[in-house]
């Protein structure tokens, strides 16, 4: 049985609607089921990078799927491998010559969503693996960059879409999932330093060390310099 | 005693970009191996660029597109399809005018009279197209213009259409280096002979083996 590509797409949109419910309020739930598997999604931080891995996954895929498209167009004609119903029409965008690669530098579109996406994916694992290291904050600003850049390309490619009088399903999704991905790295940078941000370990475990120590007496700093006398 | 480095931070960046390097390069792999993309151009096995603009079809100007006429679907063996020789020319170009008279007239009988006496057979739903495209090669010291292409078919008897090119838009984007240039392209937009590229034999070399033929 052979699957068309509307029902091929949907499978990019599982995880990019996966990541978006445990990225908003709503995921919270989901995620203390998870996070007996994965601790740090008890966390606001953990549930964000959770999410946003997600996202930034399907917009890698789909990105993935289009440049394959591209690529089978240019071998074997478009409209053999993208659904064309009525606007929605991706074998007349991403089978267009004049609109299909990069200007300047010539790469098909899908190319370029390959290669941000997985910049994010490298962006939002590292910060999750290390959330307290050093380098968090560049790279959570890499992130936001890199997010309002694509955001120009997105309108740059919507106005493509609009001058070939044609909507791409798979470009739009992988539009979704950028826009998706650039709020989560502002939400992560508005977070970074606060309490939400956390220690890198989940609240109940930081009380429980932090009873754990006030038990145990240790080391009180002084408050004020006389103190110190 | 030299502390030893217990730093540890470069770690979460070495496993993301393990994993992701391998997530990104696993993806390129199955795309690089189950696609075989054709790139446009203007070499054999390459898709024809665009080519568009007015042509005169000996009665009337009108708007042609080349890759309109394309059937990206048509296979090989199907018997079917419109196959196009193109002709890069000058009105004003010895060579093109000597093509014109020397070997034209034999062609337009041998190809686009397939029925006639000289005609040669091809399959009952495949047909051959010849198309000029005059282009200027010296548009400062010749003259050009519609009027010089109308004069040029009738001077020379030539039976098929002709593009005005004469602001050179698709000489450029063909990369034409010299007139007369010939190309053979399939139904399909791919190109089958590129006199820019192979001079060991002529366009209608070619046509004579890639054209299927029909029943005698």
């Amino acid at each position: 049985m052979e699957l068309d590509a509307n029902t091929q797409l949907f499978f990019h949109w599982i995880p990019i609607v996966f990541g978006l419910y445990l990225m908003s309020p709503f995921g919270e739930g989901l995620a203390s089921k998870l996070s007996s598997k994965w601790p740090s999604l008890k966390t606001l931080r953990g549930r964000t990078l959770g999410g946003m891995l997600a996202v930034t996954f399907g917009g890698f895929t789909v990105s993935a799927h289009t440049l394959w498209i591209h690529n089978k167009a240019n071998e074997m004609g478009g409209s053999s491998f993208c659904s064309a119903d009525g606007v929605w029409d991706c074998s007349s965008v991403i089978g267009n010559s004049d609109w299909n690669t990069m200007p300047f530098i010539g790469l098909p579109w899908g190319m370029v969503g390959m290669l941000a996406f997985a910049l994010f994916m490298w962006l939002i694992i590292s910060v999750a693996k290390e959330p307290t290291a050093s380098w968090v904050l560049t790279h959570l600003k890499i992130g936001t960059n890199l997010g309002i850049l694509g955001v120009g390309m997105i309108f740059y490619l919507i106005y493509a879409e609009y001058d070939i009088g044609k909507l791409c399903q798979y470009c739009t999704t992988a539009h979704v999932a950028h826009v998706i991905a650039t709020f989560g790295f502002f939400r992560l940078a508005s977070m970074y330093g606060s309490s939400d941000w956390g220690i890198g370990m989940p609240k109940d475990v930081e009380s429980a060390s932090r009873a754990r120590k006030d038990k145990r007496g240790g080391y009180v700093a002084p408050k004020i310099a006389s103190e110190e006398e | 005693m030299q502390r030893r480095n217990i730093s540890n931070e470069a770690g979460g960046r070495a496993d993301g970009m393990m994993i992701v390097s391998i997530i990104f390069f696993a993806t390129l792999a199955y795309i690089a191996l189950t696609t075989s993309p054709v790139y446009t151009g203007v070499g054999v096995g390459d898709r024809a660029p665009e080519l568009q603009g007015e042509v005169w079809d000996g009665t009337t100007w009108t708007s042609f597109n080349l890759h309109d006429n394309f059937d990206e679907n048509w296979e090989e063996d199907s018997g079917e399809g419109t196959w196009y020789m193109i002709e890069f020319m000058d009105t004003n170009c010895g060579a093109c005018q000597s093509a014109a008279t020397k070997t034209f007239p034999e062609m337009q009988s041998k190809w686009l009279e397939p029925k006639g006496q000289n005609g040669r057979s091809v399959p009952a739903n495949t047909t051959v197209e010849f198309l000029a495209v005059s282009i200027a090669l010296h548009p400062d010291s010749w003259a050009y213009g519609p009027e010089e292409i109308k004069s040029f078919i009738v001077d020379y008897n030539q039976e098929f259409p002709f593009m005005d090119d004469h602001d050179n838009s698709n000489r450029d984007v063909w990369e034409i280096p010299g007139t007369p240039s010939y190309f053979l392209i399939a139904p399909n937009g791919i190109i089958q002979y590129a006199s820019p590229e192979d001079t060991s034999q002529t366009v209608w070399d070619v046509m004579e083996s890639k054209i299927p033929r029909g029943e005698a």
